[in-house]
């Protein structure tokens, strides 16, 4: 159906170019033509096209995934897939085409495969883009797939980062959570015992301010990165929000402004680098150990294992008004337009069911969504430590148009760090931009 | 032959005329009709149909629906467009002469008769065939706007503050600039590099016969003989600063406060962040029309009278 | 002392250029298991060349260099065709509609690419042509820039050389292969070099056209063995790979860069 319109639009171009160009090109023309519509039936045939027999326990044809690399390879991701996908084709009959895709631009490559009417019918998705895609309609609701029994298992914050109005799109396989990992040498120099770490925002700020005074930075504030590193955190603790799912705009209420002025208080007083209002990382200063604290998740903690560049002790995150802090969900949802959707909702419950998200995540070493997979951290402290504080972790603005909302506000956040007007006037600004957007 | 037969001769066979025509230019017609119809597939189709679309809300999934002049007119009170338009521009203007004049000064290093230039020559090219992301994360780094970034730890020693380089508003786009410069001086180079090579030596004798100095000869010999080049050199140049878009997507997101939002950034994330693929498509025939204007001008004032040898 | 002005300016733009290409290749040394640009964190202590086993054992990796050849020999030889070809046709003979069609081929690059994607993906797929090489080759067969770059070369060669040749009854085939083919070479390896580099580095169209990591070029396949958090050493060693080849290639064809461009000697 979709394609039809291309196929009309490219009907009326073809004819307009052949009564503009000479009659001599017919010829080849007709040839291209013919071999395109040889080839174009030719895909049909042998695509993942299985029709709908209404039999849902009965399933067959076959299904593409689309997955990452979420390792360097070392660790036997590879293997990991094979066993996983040979099991499930075991067990269901349906024949899986498993393809890894590269990081780099894979939002723009789902996209482009799903516009062409391609594309995979399961794909990894974060919950930034979920409500989004699910607004456009590229991705499958499975709430008739998946009963809520099946998805009692999973953490409440798994399971409501994965849901959007009322349905279920997502089954998510892996969660982060971040939370302050100090750099235990400086913590010595200062005299700080870690065990009294600073649990509220006062507590940090006179922390910060002795770290200065000693010649290291405090903390670290990515400013051109994704404000769920930066200050919707901070937001969150403050009591405030972004946006509701109600469209109700939160961004300049008093608790909000609250965590402007904070990270205003920070850059004014050098308690993060100068460079903080477009950096991408603090990691040779943090690593270099000029930083005292950051706020990290199970990819750093894992880096200062390795690397062993100092001693670190991680701290649970802050309170203000609230204990909270950022952690993602990493899901895999099924697409719109998938020929087998019984398949693709069977193998996303198959692949985060508990014995595979202990596969999984131990491999790859990220949190597993449920509370019995959680076991696979008894023998590494740090990372059973970081999955204590999943119960603190919100995903991000879920809305569809949290993602169009951050360049927004970063954008009035680095004008305010750059002197150019007052966390209110940044935080007003923020509020009418996002009006603008979401009322346009 | 007289006139009577002749034109007797036009009236009866056309068919005859058009076969000497093209027995003439057989050559042209033999390559070119191929050439044009690959052209009309894999360019002007694809062309075409995003143009067809910015009348639409072009949607991922789902047939696209007639909204007139919808995205046309968004453009108008956009003012992130708009900056992103103005930054480009500003781009071009750091960038398209710096770029030609760099190329041109490591040309004439490495003709002037300096020892080793043919390694030197193929040092000025490792940006060039270095990857991208490594060229801009060395960047990045000589350019941190911390107290010990680099650069500033040299300037220090001259007595200057600490620049915030990438984290300033006024600043950060100066710096893509100069890592575009950096990139791409080495083909610049070998384009003049060429040219220089075509240019008549009994132009610089009879210039040093006549008592120029070098500084002169420069000026009146070596660069008008470069005006092909030139030519050539500063519409690549253009195109490539008005599709400006790695650096700013790797290193500044298009900050600080849109600062180096450039138009291809901004229609990337229109596109493919925001899924609003007909405005992209809006923005992205904006951006053609000044390319094409540009050069338009750029043919007229460099590029006329190519045929001066 | 001017010499010594000279000679201190030359090697401190040699050292700036040089920079990024030693930080690759000792980075590529190094293993290093987060991107993290120190000052000195590539300076090789205990220098390995893990990152280079690790691409070289992945088992697939000659089949991505096949690839990459594949589709980068193949473009790269037309478009020196075409371009030598199309750059005569524009610069020397007369028919209808020469500078509005040359003109149109120009305008059209100046679309940004990003944007033709969708509506080539579109096509691609009519065609069956997704993971495979034709995705790839076809629509590079020929490029404009290429033959602007002749067409300039040639306007500046003398009318007489042809006309000539005309009065001896050469045709325009003989005259192209006998006389400009030669006359341009140097030119149409410019064209070559850069083509080559430009297709073997391309990473964003093999990117979207291909998920079969078979069907990978290097660029991509590379991609593919990034985590999500990176891996700065291998990173270094497949950039150091990708590298060789392209520079090469120019080191191979810039000695043709200079020769017979020296217009001095037809005139």
């Amino acid at each position: 159906m979709k394609n039809s319109i291309f196929k009309k639009f490219g009907l009326l171009f073809l004819v307009l170019v052949i009564s503009v160009v000479m009659a001599a090109c017919n010829d080849d023309m007709e040839d291209t033509s013919n071999g395109s519509d040889n080839s174009s039936s030719g895909t049909t045939d042998n695509g993942s096209a299985n029709t709908n027999n209404g039999d849902a326990s009965k399933l067959s044809g076959e299904i593409t995934v689309w997955a990452h690399p979420y390792t360097d390879g070392t660790t036997g991701e590879g293997d990991m897939w094979k066993d996983l996908v040979a099991n499930f084709e075991a067990d269901t009959g349906v024949k899986v085409n498993f393809e890894q895709i590269p990081w780099a631009n894979r939002d723009q490559k789902i996209l482009t495969a799903l516009a062409a009417g391609q594309g995979p019918d399961v794909f990894y998705v974060i919950p930034d883009q979920m409500p989004q895609y699910a607004e456009q309609q590229l991705i499958l609701d499975i709430s008739q797939y998946v009963s809520q029994e099946e998805l009692s298992g999973f953490v409440p914050t798994a399971i409501e980062a994965t849901s959007w109005k009322g349905k279920q799109y997502g089954m998510p396989i892996l969660q982060t959570a971040e939370s302050l990992i100090y750099n235990k040498d400086i913590l010595k120099e200062l005299g700080v015992d870690e065990n009294s770490l600073p649990t509220n925002w006062d507590e940090f700020k006179a922390l910060a301010e002795k770290a200065k005074a000693a010649g290291y930075y405090a903390f670290s504030y990515a400013g051109g990165g994704s404000l769920n590193n930066t200050i919707y955190p901070f937001l969150w603790q403050a009591g405030g929000n972004v946006i509701d799912a109600d469209n109700n705009i939160l961004i300049n209420s008093p608790e909000s402004v609250k965590a402007f002025e904070l990270i205003n208080e920070m850059y004014t007083k050098g308690w993060i680098p100068q460079d903080s209002i477009t950096a991408l990382e603090h990691d040779s200063l943090y690593y270099g150990g000029k930083l005292l604290a950051v706020n990290g998740s199970g990819i750093s903690v894992n880096y200062l294992l390795a690397e062993k560049p100092f001693e670190f002790v991680i701290a649970p995150p802050l309170k203000d008004a609230e204990q909270l802090t950022y952690g993602t969900v990493g899901m895999f949802v099924g697409s719109a337009i998938s020929k087998n959707p019984e398949a693709a909702a069977e193998f996303m419950k198959y692949i985060t069911n508990a014995e595979n998200q202990r596969t999984f995540n131990n491999i790859t070493q990220y949190i597993p969504t449920r509370d019995e997979a959680k076991d696979i951290f008894e023998a590494q402290p740090f990372m059973a430590q970081l999955s204590e504080y999943t119960k603190y972790a919100k995903p991000g603005v879920i809305h569809p148009e949290g993602r169009n909302i951050m360049p927004l506000v970063q954008a009035e956040i680095q004008a305010m760090l750059e002197g150019k007007q007052t966390p209110q006037e940044a935080a007003d600004k923020s509020a009418d931009a996002i009006d603008k957007l979401i009322n346009k | 032959m007289n006139a009577t037969t002749s034109k007797q001769e036009n009236k009866q066979s056309l068919g005859a005329k058009i076969k000497r025509e093209f027995n003439k230019n057989l050559l042209v017609y033999v390559v070119l009709i191929p050439v044009i119809i690959h052209f009309i597939i894999f360019q002007v189709y694809p062309f075409a149909l995003s143009f067809y679309l910015t009348f639409h809300d072009w949607k991922i999934i789902g047939d696209p629906e007639f909204v007139g002049l919808k995205h046309w007119k968004t453009l108008l009170d956009d003012e992130i467009a708009w900056k992103a338009i103005w930054n480009t521009v500003k781009f071009s203007i750091y960038y398209i002469v710096p770029t030609m004049a760099l190329g041109l000064v490591l040309a004439l290093i490495i003709s002037s008769g300096v020892k080793f230039s043919g390694f030197f020559k193929g040092l000025f090219f490792l940006p060039v065939v270095t990857s991208f992301v490594i060229i801009a994360g060395i960047w990045g780094w000589l350019f941190r706007g911390t107290d010990d970034g680099f650069i500033n730890y040299l300037i220090g020693f001259a007595g200057i503050d600490p620049q915030l380089f990438l984290s300033s508003s006024s600043q950060a786009l100066i710096v893509l600039a100069g890592l575009s410069i950096f990139k791409v001086a080495g083909t610049t180079m070998i384009y003049y590099y060429a040219g220089l090579q075509s240019i008549d030596r009994h132009l610089y004798e009879a210039a040093r016969i006549d008592g120029a100095n070098s500084w002169k000869t420069f000026w009146k010999v070596t660069f008008p003989m470069l005006k092909p080049i030139h030519f050539y050199v500063a519409i690549t140049t253009t195109i490539g600063s008005f599709q400006i878009f790695d650096s700013a997507f790797l290193l500044t997101n298009g900050g600080p406060n849109y600062a180096t939002t450039t138009i291809v950034y901004y229609l990337y994330h229109q596109g493919f962040t925001s899924l609003n693929l007909s405005y992209a498509a809006v923005l992205s025939y904006v951006l053609f029309f000044i390319i094409l204007i540009i050069s338009l001008i750029q043919r007229k004032y460099i590029g006329k009278d190519p045929n001066h040898y | 002392m001017k010499k010594i002005i000279s000679y201190t300016a030359l090697a401190i733009l040699a050292i700036i250029f040089i920079l990024p290409f030693v930080v690759m290749v000792f980075g590529s040394l190094k293993e290093v298991k987060q991107a993290q640009i120190d000052p000195l964190f590539w300076l090789p202590t205990d220098p390995s060349i893990q990152n280079y086993v690790t691409i070289f054992t992945n088992g697939i990796f000659i089949r991505w260099i096949w690839n990459s050849i594949v589709i980068t020999i193949i473009p790269v030889i037309t478009q020196m065709l075409f371009a030598a070809l199309l750059g005569y046709i524009f610069a020397k003979k007369q028919f209808w509609g020469k500078e509005t069609i040359f003109w149109i081929f120009m305008a059209v690059i100046m679309i940004p690419q990003q944007l033709f994607i969708i509506p080539k993906y579109i096509m691609f797929a009519d065609f069956g042509w997704i993971n495979t090489y034709w995705a790839l080759i076809v629509p590079e067969l020929w490029a404009i820039m290429g033959v602007f770059l002749v067409r300039q070369f040639l306007q500046g060669i003398p009318k007489d050389l042809e006309e000539a040749a005309y009065i001896d009854g050469a045709n325009d085939w003989q005259i192209f292969f006998k006389i400009i083919f030669p006359l341009s070479f140097p030119v149409i390896a410019t064209v070559g070099t850069f083509a080559f580099i430009s297709n073997w580095n391309d990473l964003f169209q093999p990117l979207i056209y291909l998920t079969n990591e078979k069907m990978f070029p290097v660029t991509v396949g590379l991609a593919s063995m990034l985590g999500k958090e990176g891996n700065f050493g291998v990173e270094m060693a497949g950039a150091t790979i990708s590298f060789i080849p392209t520079f090469l290639i120019f080191i191979f064809f810039q000695r043709y860069f200079t020769e017979g461009i020296t217009m001095s000697g037809i005139k």
